[in-house]
């Protein structure tokens, strides 16, 4: 076990030595988008993972769109493999061979994120940390698949036959792989408008950095936004930059 | 070029020993075969492109689904928005997997349908952020910052990520398996596959695009490079979640409304 944990370590030290990011946020996105439905709406958005450094805290930034109102499950599947459906994607993703829960539990799958709960207006913007998932390393969640369910995650607490393994939240609405993202220097380049506004047009600036919260051991920061975020968690036609 | 090890998962009756004879005989000459009759799980050993053996397996009348691809592996759906659940005219499968668990050395294996005929340039870029399709996922993966280059060029004269080209036959598919030296499957995963509209002229163009890209156009297609099962790593064979089992998969969407079975 220890051992195990030394070379999880040792690990983790090589890839942010190699990669010279140490005190450099690393980031990963995963584009999700489902079927459209008969209403015409469609669960689109983007979930962004930043982690500081090797062995910090995961911040989970959630933006999705076309939700319908209600809880529902969110997890890290173990390959990111969409090649024959769920079925190649394997279980949720769970190296320590434990039983499902919630994302607060002790006893938790790696990948159990717990539930998104969406308003009336079916758009979600949400950040949050979790203590448990990494980025780096051999259990990094990078290449893994993110699922949205339809229904709620009972967080292994149901009575249901599938409580414990999966959190019986339903079908699937929506999928994407977790991808690596640019670094931080290149985001900044990338969010400079494409055209400059003009005077008539000048408008309150998307922050560069933002703070989700006080924790200490957080320290955060947030890379720029590549695109004005609300309402709409994905590149859209935003008025401004028309 | 390395034979790896292919997993697949074969729709047949527990201890169906007559039907392990057919299928051995239509696998005769890709290269070792392993016939589980007891788990319906067949593995072969071969220099073959992956979907050779599958197209082989699928001609004696049986449902086969690839469950395991060599030791560590990945693989990359390719489409042209680069969203894995959008079915487009350009559809295609890239799978990777390590020759040697101890030297760098990729083996990848490509299947792409849809293409115009000819050579298109064929990529890893170093981002898998496909929120605004193929565009956003950023330069060809380079990390010793040197210049664009041919696959077959020493490390310094080459992006890791420069795979060369795939050429796509008259009916627009492009069927190819090599073996890169220098990339390993750790370091490629979460980034993505781009194919571009023309053909890579692997850093031998006289203009200074060509030291970037190969002048290879626009991007036509993409897909993040996904972790992926390596053989005997999966046993998945319903979903949970939603009753799906392994041999409907591939007739169903991955999500929404028309997956479910459960009433």
């Amino acid at each position: 076990m220890m051992q195990s944990i030394a070379i999880t370590l040792a690990l983790c030290a090589t890839i942010c030595a190699a990669a010279q990011t140490r005190n450099t946020p690393i980031e990963a996105i995963a584009y999700v988008s489902g079927p459209a439905q008969a209403d015409g709406s469609q669960v689109k958005g983007n979930v962004t993972f930043t982690q500081n450094d090797c062995g910090q805290n995961v911040h989970v930034r959630v933006q999705l769109e076309g939700l319908k109102e209600g809880k529902h499950g969110f997890h890290v599947h173990e390959k990111g493999d969409l090649s024959n459906g769920c079925a190649s994607t394997g279980a949720h993703y769970n190296p320590d061979k434990v039983d499902h829960g919630g994302p607060d539990h002790e006893v938790r799958h790696v990948g159990d994120l717990g539930n998104l709960e969406v308003n009336s207006s079916g758009v979600i913007d949400i950040t949050y940390t979790d203590k448990v998932i990494s980025l780096t390393g051999n259990r990094g969640i990078i290449g893994r698949a993110v699922v949205v369910h339809e229904l709620e995650d009972d967080l292994g607490l149901g009575d249901h036959v599938d409580s414990k393994k999966t959190g019986n939240a339903g079908g699937r609405i929506g999928c994407g792989v977790i991808g690596v993202n640019g670094a931080p220097q290149q985001l900044q380049e990338a969010t400079a408008p494409i055209r400059t506004p003009s005077a008539r047009h000048v408008h309150h600036q998307p922050p560069l950095y933002y703070v989700p919260h006080e924790e200490p051991q957080d320290h955060v920061v947030y890379p720029l936004q590549r695109y004005p975020s609300y309402p709409y968690p994905y590149p859209y036609p935003h008025p401004f930059y028309l | 070029m390395g034979s790896v090890k292919i997993e697949f998962a074969v729709q047949m009756k527990k201890g169906d020993e007559a039907y392990a004879n057919t299928l051995r005989k239509a696998l005769d000459g890709l290269g070792e075969v392993d016939v589980d009759i007891q788990e319906g799980r067949v593995i072969v050993q071969t220099e073959s492109p992956w979907s050779e053996v599958h197209e082989k397996i699928e001609a004696t009348g049986r449902k086969a689904v690839l469950s395991g691809f060599g030791g560590q592996s990945a693989v990359a759906l390719i489409n042209t928005t680069g969203s894995v659940v959008d079915r487009t005219p350009v559809q295609g499968v890239v799978r990777f997997t390590a020759i040697s668990a101890k030297a760098p050395g990729v083996l990848v294996d490509v299947v792409v349908d849809g293409l115009e005929p000819g050579l298109h340039g064929f990529h890893i870029h170093e981002s898998g952020d496909v929120s605004s399709g193929c565009a956003s996922v950023g330069d060809h993966y380079n990390p010793r910052r040197s210049r664009h280059g041919s696959p077959e060029a020493s490390a310094t004269e080459r992006h890791a990520g420069d795979l060369g080209n795939i050429r796509a036959d008259e009916s627009g598919r492009a069927k190819t398996r090599f073996v890169d030296a220098e990339l390993e499957v750790a370091e490629i995963i979460g980034r993505a596959v781009v194919i571009t509209a023309s053909a890579d002229d692997l850093g031998q163009g006289a203009n200074d695009q060509s030291l970037i890209d190969g002048n290879s156009g626009e991007r036509i297609a993409c897909g993040i490079i996904a972790r992926s099962a390596g053989i005997m790593e999966n046993f998945k064979r319903i979903c949970a979640c939603d009753g799906v089992t392994l041999w409907d998969e591939r007739n169903k969407p991955l999500a929404g409304k028309d997956r479910s079975q459960k009433l």
